[in-house]
């Protein structure tokens, strides 16, 4: 048995791999050495993972339901047995929200990531293989946009589009799209004159599928980790919209808008808004473990930058 | 009459995560009023040796020696402040590159007056002074416009001799050259040499010369100590160069080219692993 | 030969002074063409995202006539790029319209509450720079140790950390439990008639007017909001400061300032430090215009009468005007810090210095 594990492993960090999927799978796999060393990213990798599952199967975890409550026998109880984080102003288990408020997080922050990365990504590799006038254009535009304050930007987008959670992940996606413009742009830069690029090149290759099939997979690795790192900053962002009454409203379980309506009794009973609030602090410290962990496995020589 | 400096039995060893790697394995030399040259290839040890001996080795390491005296002082033994206050003052190190070792963000004048004012209780104005006197020393021509220069105004040639003039300024009696001419263009390495060669002169230092280099070694020091994998594989007059005995020595000495020569195909140093025990 | 020397001179200080300006006219044109695009996406979210701003504001009942005297008052019926002439036009001079909600003109609103927020970003970037960089020194110099780790974790902390509500528990526990700092607002009713502010930064106020009393009660109610927002730029720049200060550690010439025999105060505090300043200032200036930006949270939490409640309140009641002109005044100070952090950054640094 452990003979068997030592040879996977002496497969896995072979110098001369056979194939290339032993070379991916061995690299991947020292990233994976490197990363479990780091016990806090492993803390916030367990984090994510436990968000996944309670957002997968809210319905089976929550003891209650999180829209209707007891409005007369159970209006702001306090945590204890039955209800172990007490109850809100309409008599509904402020634990069962949390659970269910997971979904809507996890929501925001994938889509934000879906419609970001790609917009930044394709912003900065084109800018950054085409060079000359394209690149100055683009790369003046992503530098007006993160010249703008975003929360502001974002308000003022939710505004004019109204409340309510889609409005509120495009305002925070068309505000976040042009740092990963400029490290897909770096990353582009890097390889753009490297021989095998220009190979590809000759072989008759049009300029846009280097950029689609050579140029963007190399800029991933690094996009990932910024992404992971910029998730808690969403979180953040999205839960403030929430708590303006911009981003999800009532009577969806959003962790920012939960917070918004304990602040009336947060002077008597104040875990009606503590635990929404830790809710947030917990998933944002989840997702900045993780990237902090991701950013100095994947790239070792920039982890103190 | 005593050393200036002894070396006995020297070991520096820096621990990683998995395992120990030993960069200097025991060396021993000594060293009087004199040039001693220590040759090797990258990772020989050879730096390591100097920064030890002025005390700069990074304190994730372990150091120890049979014993490591400085006129006397036995450097180990004594505090960390008072082996300070040893440093730059009594014996003092050139490093490779001023283009690096050398604070980007500080005039080059301040940069040498520091090291008088943090030795010695003297006002602006003397230590100005004695900075332009140091500036002249090394040969800088305008040493007024050079004071206040940044070190990014300035040559590679000027900026070793900036170099050189901050860590002479407080009258070393030990000088260690790490590599001083290496990042150098090679019209500008002569110069510095020839300064080098004059000032130790003058004043009468001890100096330790690293370097990869045997030929440049051979031609400025008295002595050459020769290290292969962090340990000593000979010691030896310069002048005595050609009876060299280590393999490894006759290999270095072997790959020097010789003008007229005719030498199909070039040689290669043949490492032996028993070089290495 | 000093002819010689003094024509050199001439030629240095003449290219000198050239490069001074080309790079006066590049920051120029830089400024100019961000504000532009600032003022392209008000406006755009101003006048294009919405159905119709006409409807908004006649309401969907009214006949077409007055539909149409209105588009043509509001200047909606010239084409796109006509309209955002007149809107910058507009907004050099300051001219964001008037707000529903108070019927003033938007930038005397925004003059009136600006000193408030500014005077809490300002301490608070205080804080957070002179607590921040030292636990960012002290972490990088004790790297791996215990200290780093704490300063590690209250970083990230800082980090995760939603403001506003870190801003309710605060106020549940400093004041009205412990009774240690007065609550929201900026100053006690008491003072409402008796302190008549000249500046509108209420602290700088009190001073001038040797008003101690209503100096302490400022204090008391600015410390709390002041201290979070610190917390909020502490963790960013111990966090940066750390960073930037091991890669200085690591430089050769920190070798070479120890063979010099310089003393650990002096080779991390003035070489070290020195150094990593240059960055820093970007970090301090950045996060003071964070603390700008999420003044819109913590001045909600706080009822501190600035314009990032300004902001708020005024989007409550889908008042658009003072909404933008808010943003655009915010975005305009982050191009103004933009543009001091990089002038900053040009005096610290020699090698930016043109020569």
């Amino acid at each position: 048995m452990s003979e068997a594990a030592l040879t996977r492993r002496e497969w896995l960090l072979s110098e001369r791999p056979d194939s290339r999927l032993q070379a991916r799978l061995g690299r991947a796999y020292q990233s994976w050495l490197r990363f479990s060393a780091n016990r806090l990213a492993l803390a916030g990798l367990l984090i994510i993972l436990l968000l996944v599952f309670v957002a997968a199967f809210a319905d089976l975890l929550s003891p209650y339901s999180p829209i209707v409550g007891d409005l007369r026998g159970s209006r702001l109880m306090p945590p204890g047995p039955g209800h172990w984080l007490g109850t809100d102003d309409q008599g509904r288990d402020i634990l069962s929200r949390i659970i269910h408020g997971s979904r809507i997080t996890l929501y925001v922050v994938l889509l934000v990531a879906i419609i970001a990365a790609p917009i930044g990504l394709a912003v900065g590799a084109v800018a950054g293989y085409a060079g000359g006038l394209l690149d100055v254009v683009l790369m003046r535009i992503t530098d007006i946009f993160l010249a703008f304050p975003k929360l502001i930007l974002a308000l003022a987008f939710v505004a004019a589009l109204g409340p309510g959670i889609e409005n509120a992940v495009l305002a925070i996606a068309i505000t976040s799209w042009p740092p990963y413009a400029r490290i897909a742009r770096a990353e582009t830069l890097t390889v753009r004159s490297s021989d095998y690029i220009a190979a590809v090149a000759l072989m008759g290759a049009s300029p846009s599928r280097i950029v689609l099939r050579h140029i963007m997979p190399l800029c991933i690795s690094s996009l990932i980790v910024r992404v992971t790192l910029d998730m808690a900053g969403i979180i953040l962002t999205a839960a403030g919209l929430g708590f303006l009454g911009l981003g999800a409203q009532p009577p969806l379980p959003e962790w920012g808008a939960m917070i918004a309506s304990g602040r009336r009794f947060i002077l008597d009973q104040w875990w009606v808004a503590a635990a929404p609030g830790a809710a947030i602090l917990i998933v944002s410290l989840g997702f900045n473990l993780l990237g902090d962990g991701l950013r100095d496995a994947l790239d070792p020589r920039g982890s103190e930058r | 009459m005593k050393p200036l400096l002894l070396v006995d039995d020297l070991w520096v060893s820096f621990p990683t995560r998995t395992e120990t790697v030993e960069a200097v394995r025991g060396v021993s030399f000594t060293l009087g009023r004199e040039r001693l040259g220590i040759v090797g290839e990258s990772g020989s040890g050879k730096s390591q040796t100097g920064r030890a001996i002025m005390g700069l080795t990074p304190a994730n390491a372990h150091i120890r020696a049979g014993r490591l005296q400085f006129d006397g002082i036995e450097l180990l033994g004594i505090p960390a402040r008072q082996r300070r206050r040893l440093r730059g003052k009594r014996l003092s190190m050139i490093l490779q590159d001023p283009k690096y070792s050398l604070n980007p963000v500080m005039s080059i004048g301040r940069q040498i007056a520091e090291t008088l004012r943090s030795h010695e209780t003297i006002g602006n104005a003397e230590s100005r002074e004695r900075t332009l006197e140091m500036l002249e020393a090394v040969q800088i021509r305008n040493p007024h416009r050079v004071y206040d220069l940044y070190p990014h105004e300035v040559s590679g040639g000027m900026g070793q001799r900036a170099m050189i003039a901050m860590m002479l300024v407080a009258g070393p009696e030990l000088l260690i050259a790490d590599e001083p001419t290496s990042a150098l263009d090679v019209t500008v390495q002569l110069d510095i040499l020839r300064i080098l060669d004059r000032l130790v002169g003058e004043r009468g230092m001890g100096l330790i010369f690293i370097s990869h280099d045997l030929r440049l070694v051979a031609s400025f020091c008295d002595r050459v100590v020769v290290m292969y994998a962090g340990k000593v594989v000979e010691q030896l007059p310069a002048a005595a160069l050609a009876r060299a005995e280590h393999p490894y020595t006759r290999g270095l000495l072997d790959c020097m080219p010789k003008i007229g020569e005719q030498r199909h195909p070039l040689p290669v140093l043949e490492r032996q692993p028993e070089w290495a025990l | 030969m000093s002819g010689t020397g003094t024509r050199a001179e001439a030629g240095r200080a003449a290219r000198r002074a050239s490069a001074i300006a080309s790079t006066l006219i590049r920051f120029a044109a830089v400024v100019a063409v961000t504000y532009l695009g600032l003022l392209a996406v008000t406006f755009f979210i101003g006048r294009v995202i919405p159905i119709d701003p006409v409807l908004a504001i006649v309401g969907d009942r009214a006949p077409a006539s007055v539909v149409e005297r209105a588009r043509e008052e509001l200047g909606l019926n010239l084409p796109y790029h006509q309209q955002f002439l007149i809107y910058v036009k507009g907004a050099l001079q300051g001219e964001f319209g008037r707000s529903v909600l108070t019927t003033n003109p938007v930038m005397t609103d925004i003059r009136r509450v600006l000193p408030a927020t500014i005077e809490l970003a300002t301490l608070g970037t205080l804080i957070g720079a002179l607590i921040g960089v030292p636990l960012g020194v002290l972490a990088a110099v004790r790297r791996g140790t215990l200290a780093d780790q704490i300063v590690r974790i209250i970083g990230l902390i800082g980090y995760s950390v939603p403001i506003f509500w870190l801003g309710l528990l605060a106020l549940l526990v400093f004041y009205a439990r412990l009774r240690w700092t007065a609550g929201p607002g900026r100053i006690d009713v008491v003072y409402e008639y008796t302190f008549t502010p000249i500046t509108g930064f209420y602290l700088l106020d009190a001073m001038l007017l040797r008003d101690w009393a209503a100096f302490r009660d400022i204090f008391a109610h600015i410390v709390l909001p002041a201290s979070l927002l610190g917390y909020f730029s502490l963790a960013y720049i111990s966090r940066m400061t750390r960073s930037f200060m091991l890669n200085e550690l690591g430089q050769e010439y920190i070798v070479a300032a120890r063979a010099k025999g310089l003393s650990e105060t002096r080779i991390v505090w003035a070489h070290a430090l020195r150094n990593a300043a240059v960055p820093l200032v970007t970090v301090i200036a950045l996060s003071y215009a964070g603390l700008l930006e999420g003044s819109v949270l913590t001045e909600t939490v706080f009822s501190w009468p600035g314009l990032g409640l300004y902001i708020t309140n005024s989007l409550q009641n889908a008042d658009m005007n003072a909404v933008l002109g808010g943003t655009i005044v915010i975005g305009s100070i982050f191009i103004g810090i933009n543009l001091l952090s990089d002038l900053l950054y040009r005096m610290l640094d020699p090698r930016t210095r043109p020569r």
